[in-house]
């Protein structure tokens, strides 16, 4: 087919990584984009006649453009991610790292991960891959020692990790909760729970159907969870 | 019993769809078409068809209340022994339809080697040009039979061939008007580099791409835009650093 079947149910980590990088982020341009008054005046922009603005303003089809025109040099604005690191590769920009890469703020998620084994600590949905993005992409910029940084985070993961294969021996046929859980890690097991989910609603719903006084197999009478509940310990 | 042989026909499409995901190479995409069981389950159908009719007959001249009821539960589970026969090869018909779906959207220059591949009759190689229009690899390159961009067309039935032709046209047809921006047969995976090195794997000469000209010798190093080699990379010219 045109979508490959590989594709089809969940995404790759790479469409992970592309989602992320359209949040913005704070920066510290190196370079001056701003223009001077005397190139402002005529604001209405006509492409056709170069010859009155010997500067052509960027124009981005995807985001707002106006942070990317008045970048000031060592002023902080914002930028989306993917506009900083390319950014950040020519050297034109400082990343400012998200306040919860830090050590002591990574420290106060620890702390709560093994604090709370039911529940997860309220990391950013895409602390996973502004962790990576940052420690490839940025290892310059981030305010700590970043071995430190990258063995915090591989802990966080470790530990969140276990507590997921925790939540998973109570997958049930009506729902999950799975706060504060984030992107890449609930990309990880969708293939897995929906499927297992799935599963054990036709189980239930049949189970159901086939105990009550309807023998019609196709017919949809039980309402999830109602009245029978076979799933939950099997 | 009747429908042992959709049985043996639906497990070989089990086979071969293992055979698909477990190895990558284009040859084993598609297994020879299973012509004998599939006319033997015809010919199966064929008599149970004739069963039919005869019951039907039965069923309408019959007068006993007990027999009736007899003969209509024979008439069902010959109906039903049909109906078994013909999921079994929907679903085996399918199953291969699907397969070269995708491998008209995969390969952009698809090659169907026709003659017989020890033969090495070059002149029956049918090339499908999904994308001429968007790169100018001229024809001899589409004609150089890179190992993994052919496969045997003699692994297909004849309305497979007919349907695979059709469908590549369709996307060509879908790539030319309403999305000529777009190119739609490229990668799925998310652009996260504007340049890339490229490595150089396959001595192809000098290849013109829309956005100028390569002279791609073997084991040489550029620093390129990656739109612009992409498309290289799939045809396994080029391999990315």
């Amino acid at each position: 087919m045109s979508f490959p079947e590989s594709l089809q149910n969940t995404f790759l980590p790479q469409e992970i990584q592309f989602i992320v990088e359209n949040e913005p982020i704070k920066i510290l341009p190196r370079i001056t984009t701003r223009q001077r008054k005397q190139y402002r005046q005529g604001s209405n922009y006509d492409p056709d006649s170069k010859n009155s603005h010997p500067i052509k303003p960027w124009r981005l089809i995807t985001t707002n453009d106006y942070n990317v025109n008045n970048m000031i040099a060592m002023k902080s604005t914002e930028l989306p991610l993917w506009m900083a690191v390319l950014l950040k590769e020519q050297k034109k920009c400082n990343i400012i790292a998200p306040n919860w890469i830090t050590v002591s703020n990574l420290d106060k998620y620890i702390d709560f991960e093994l604090k709370n084994p039911m529940k997860f600590s309220s990391l950013p949905w895409n602390w996973l891959v502004i962790a990576c993005i940052l420690f490839t992409k940025a290892p310059d910029d981030l305010t700590d020692p970043i071995h430190l940084l990258k063995s915090r985070c591989q802990d966080l993961r470790e530990i969140r990790l276990a507590k997921v294969q925790n939540g998973l021996a109570i997958l049930n046929e009506s729902h999950l909760q799975l706060d504060n859980l984030s992107l890449m890690e609930i990309n990880e097991i969708r293939p897995y729970a929906t499927k297992i989910s799935d599963m054990f609603k036709n189980l239930h719903k049949n189970t159901a159907a086939g105990l009550g006084e309807d023998y019609d197999m196709h017919m949809d009478t039980s309402e999830p969870g109602a009245s029978f509940n076979m799933t939950q310990n099997p | 019993m009747y429908g042992d042989l959709s049985n043996k026909l639906i497990l070989e499409a089990k086979r071969a769809k293992q055979l698909r995901e477990t190895s990558t190479s284009l040859a084993s995409q598609l297994t020879p078409y299973q012509e004998t069981f599939v006319r033997n389950i015809l010919k199966e159908v064929e008599q149970l068809k004739q069963n039919a009719i005869f019951l039907h007959e039965e069923i309408v001249n019959e007068t006993d209340p007990m027999q009736l009821k007899m003969k209509k539960c024979q008439y069902y589970v010959n109906f039903f022994a049909m109906e078994r026969n013909k999921r079994c090869l929907l679903a085996y018909h399918k199953d291969r339809s699907d397969t070269m779906d995708s491998l008209c959207w995969d390969q952009q220059n698809l090659i169907l080697n026709g003659g017989n591949g020890n033969k090495g009759n070059k002149h029956d190689a049918t090339t499908l040009d999904n994308n001429n229009n968007n790169d100018d690899n001229d024809n001899d390159n589409n004609s150089n039979n890179i190992d993994n961009e052919t496969f045997d067309i003699n692994n297909l039935s004849h309305e497979e061939q007919v349907y695979i032709r059709e469908y590549s046209k369709l996307i060509t047809s879908l790539n030319g008007d309403e999305f000529a921006d777009i190119d739609l047969n490229g990668s799925l995976v998310p652009p996260s580099e504007v340049f890339i090195d490229v490595r150089v794997l396959k001595d192809a000469g000098e290849i013109q791409t829309e956005y100028g000209v390569f002279n791609l010798i073997k084991d040489s190093q550029f620093f390129v835009r990656q739109s612009d080699v992409e498309r290289l990379i799939q045809q396994g010219y080029l391999k990315k650093i």
